[in-house]
């Protein structure tokens, strides 16, 4: 039997252990991203060109916010690109995670191909697209043109602009499937056999067992890719600028222009904040959402 | 008694020459200097400043050389930590804000008092953009007259006359643009007549307007004239050279080639004389250059350039000053930028240097184009702002989706305000 003075060491032991473990993300995030977010709410409440000091302005960066049309625009553009990008990215990673997930002979190789697109530098790949996208000499109009369609002006049209960019997107799909990689081995095997045994075909397998039992990872996925599609800017700031018009203006390329280049600082920070909001509130509906699909395998069951 | 004298004057003067040494390693000046020069480019400046520090021993030159990609945000960050470069360098765009946010050292009192700084052998023009209520806070290194480029290869296989000075843009210039631009058996335009002219982008939009009677923005930059008849014929004429024409590519043709110019398939195009390296001595075809055409209106041209300023922050304003002065003579100039050919120097006095290291070449048309032509504008704090809106509406035009009178009163609606706010 252990004594109680013995278990208390331990639990010292292990809390010290944590709190060592944790420090370094701990201090980072204290001093690069909690520092950074909590100056955001002063700086946009006062009207700062970076290089002047701030003059308070109270809420009226909030309040021009709602009267800039360019503001709706790159909130639309943002939803309908995180609606895109998310839910084609999601489902084209569990379908390749699914075929990856055969035991064939050299399936290593296949995996590491699928998942080289998400390591490759992010502005190469993004002038490679650029090129892909040509609308004169581009692949994309030639692979379209074998099959006798006339492609599109893609990044110069007003329309197609935006779906390109999520196209694009798909191109790093690799770090998701890794992801489902993972979760789908860790389907038991008893569950899907006796499956099999009771006579359920390969669908319902997929359906009523390998789905619930990789649920919090499809979940896990679902609200990292939001998330990290809200804040998309390296794209269209090397690709369009945001253009034409501002067809492929996303709000993460709005808070950069405002602060970097139109020295608005006080203005960014409102629209960080109205992004952060968003989220959050976004994230909240994924979580209370998740209670009706999402199973864990806990002894509370969902 | 005698040995002990020589011993204490020896002593003496060992204690007098050590107290100098430490003294003088006291005086020593540490100045950062920063630059925003090519790779290729930094051993010149390496040069001068070894050269520098032999002339000025006490002081020690630290170069510091940023990406362009990321050197605003540099700046910007330093500011706040008033941590920038004892001198740095500074775009004819970023001037304005750097001098009203109080980045910069106000140099006009050292200009008054230094008898050989020589104002005089500068172009005036140069210092618009750095100049704020009267007084300079940069000193430009180069200032070029935007002009015409052309191919001269192509030129002589089309059996086209070489541009002159008599050039009027809507006779020989129109009827060039058209002879060069080739297309192939399906359609395809293969070759292109012109580039660059049509999108009105900030650099051509003064001079392509005036050139046919129109206006673009006053010095003031409290007004805009986009929705005056002459000014949307000027700019109709441009955007028609792409969307009736075609002796210019669209928007979608030029995508991924950045200047389609540098690739020899295009016959003439408009740039500074900071461009010379990359089309002139680069390309793989011949090139020359001439004044902008005259247009019904007259002839015009715009122009821009860099400069040097000394952080309002230094602990070394001599030193500093020193610097500027110096690496901006006319001899700094003719070292830098007048032999090496990199760029056409702000001084007078520095120009034989650069029209013999592009000898050959018509380069006597950027000193010529000095004469009258104005700064490129917008150029207060809210420029990059207002350049986004007029680009992002071109572009539209340049795509269909927009007409000149449309996205001209677009521009003007939301730039006046953007505007007023800035002029208040």
């Amino acid at each position: 039997m252990v004594s109680k003075s013995k278990v208390s060491q331990l639990m010292r032991k292990e809390y010290r252990d944590f709190w060592l473990f944790i420090s370094p993300w701990l201090i980072g995030f204290i001093a690069f991203s909690a520092g950074p977010i909590v100056a955001a709410i002063f700086i946009s409440l006062t009207e700062w060109n970076i290089l002047t000091s701030p003059k308070w302005i109270g809420l009226e960066n909030f309040i021009n916010l709602f009267r800039d049309k360019v503001f709706y625009t790159a909130l639309i553009n943002t939803a309908y690109y995180t609606a895109g990008s998310v839910t084609l990215g999601t489902i084209l990673a569990l379908i390749v995670a699914i075929l990856l997930n055969q035991h064939l002979k050299g399936i290593t190789i296949f995996r590491t191909l699928y998942f080289l697109p998400s390591v490759t530098a992010g502005v190469a790949v993004t002038i490679l697209w650029l090129w892909i996208y040509n609308p004169e000499f581009g692949l994309a109009n030639y692979f379209l043109s074998l099959v006798g369609i006339k492609g599109p002006q893609w990044l110069f049209d007003t329309r197609w602009a935006l779906p390109a960019l999520i196209i694009m997107s798909l191109w790093g799909i690799g770090s998701n499937m890794m992801i489902f990689l993972a979760a789908l081995q860790n389907v038991p095997q008893e569950l899907l056999e006796a499956a099999e045994i009771d006579g359920a075909n390969i669908w319902r397998r997929f359906w009523h067992i390998t789905i619930p039992m990789i649920s919090p990872t499809i979940f896990l996925v679902l609200v990292m890719s939001t998330i990290g599609a809200f804040q998309t800017f390296m794209q269209p700031y090397v690709m369009t600028r945001g253009g034409p018009g501002n067809a492929t203006m996303l709000y993460g390329l709005y808070i950069y222009f405002n602060a970097f280049q139109w020295w608005k600082m006080g203005y960014a920070s409102a629209l960080s904040w109205i992004m952060f909001i968003i989220v959050f509130v976004l994230t909240l509906i994924q979580f209370k959402l998740s209670k009706s699909w999402v199973y864990y395998e806990t002894s509370e069951g969902r | 008694m005698l040995r002990k004298c020589l011993v204490f004057v020896l002593i003496a003067v060992v204690f007098t020459l050590s107290l100098q040494g430490v003294l003088f390693a006291q005086q020593v000046v540490t100045l950062r200097v920063a630059h925003a020069w090519e790779p290729t480019f930094i051993e010149v400046q390496k040069k001068f400043d070894e050269e520098f520090m032999k002339r000025h021993p006490n002081i020690k030159i630290q170069m510091e050389n940023y990406s362009w990609d990321n050197i605003l945000e540099k700046y910007q960050t330093q500011a706040v930590a008033k941590t920038l470069p004892d001198v740095f360098y500074v775009h004819c765009s970023w001037g304005q804000n750097f001098i009203r946010s109080g980045m910069l050292m106000n140099l006009q009192s050292l200009i008054d008092k230094d008898p050989s700084f020589n104002m005089k052998d500068f172009f005036p023009v140069g210092f618009t953009p750095f100049i704020y209520k009267g007084n300079i806070y940069v000193v430009p290194y180069d200032c070029g007259a935007i002009i015409l480029y052309y191919n001269v290869d192509l030129f002589k296989s089309a059996g086209l006359a070489f541009p002159s000075k008599s050039w009027r843009l809507d006779k020989e210039f129109f009827e060039a643009a058209l002879k060069l631009t080739k297309k192939d058996d399906k359609g395809n335009v293969v070759q292109f007549g012109l580039d660059r002219g049509p999108s009105l982008d900030y650099e051509v939009i003064i001079p392509a307007l005036k050139s046919f009677g129109g206006r673009f923005i006053n010095e003031e930059e409290t007004e805009l004239y986009l929705t005056e008849p002459k000014t949307i014929a000027a700019a109709k004429w441009w955007i028609d050279l792409v969307v009736k024409h075609h002796v210019a590519p669209t928007p979608a043709e030029s995508q991924g080639l950045v200047e389609p110019f540098t690739f020899g398939k295009v016959g003439m195009t408009f740039g500074g004389s900071w461009m010379l390296e990359r089309w002139v001595r680069f390309g793989k075809f011949k090139a020359d250059v001439q004044e902008w055409p005259s247009g019904p209106a007259g002839r015009f041209t715009s122009c821009a350039g860099s400069g040097y300023g000394i952080s309002a922050y230094t602990k070394y304003p001599k030193e500093a000053w020193l610097y500027l002065k110096e690496y901006l003579s006319k001899e700094g100039q003719i070292f830098m930028w007048g032999k090496t050919g990199r760029g056409s120097p702000t001084r007078r006095s520095a120009w034989a240097s650069f029209e013999e290291a592009w000898k050959g070449l018509n380069v006597k048309a950027f000193r010529n184009a000095m004469n009258y032509a104005e700064y490129v504008r917008p150029i207060s704090p809210v420029a990059a702002q207002l350049n986004q809106i007029r680009d992002r509406e071109i572009q539209l035009i340049l795509l269909g989706k927009k007409t000149v009178e449309e996205a001209f009163k677009t521009i003007e609606d939301e730039s006046l305000p953007i505007m007023t706010k800035a002029n208040k």
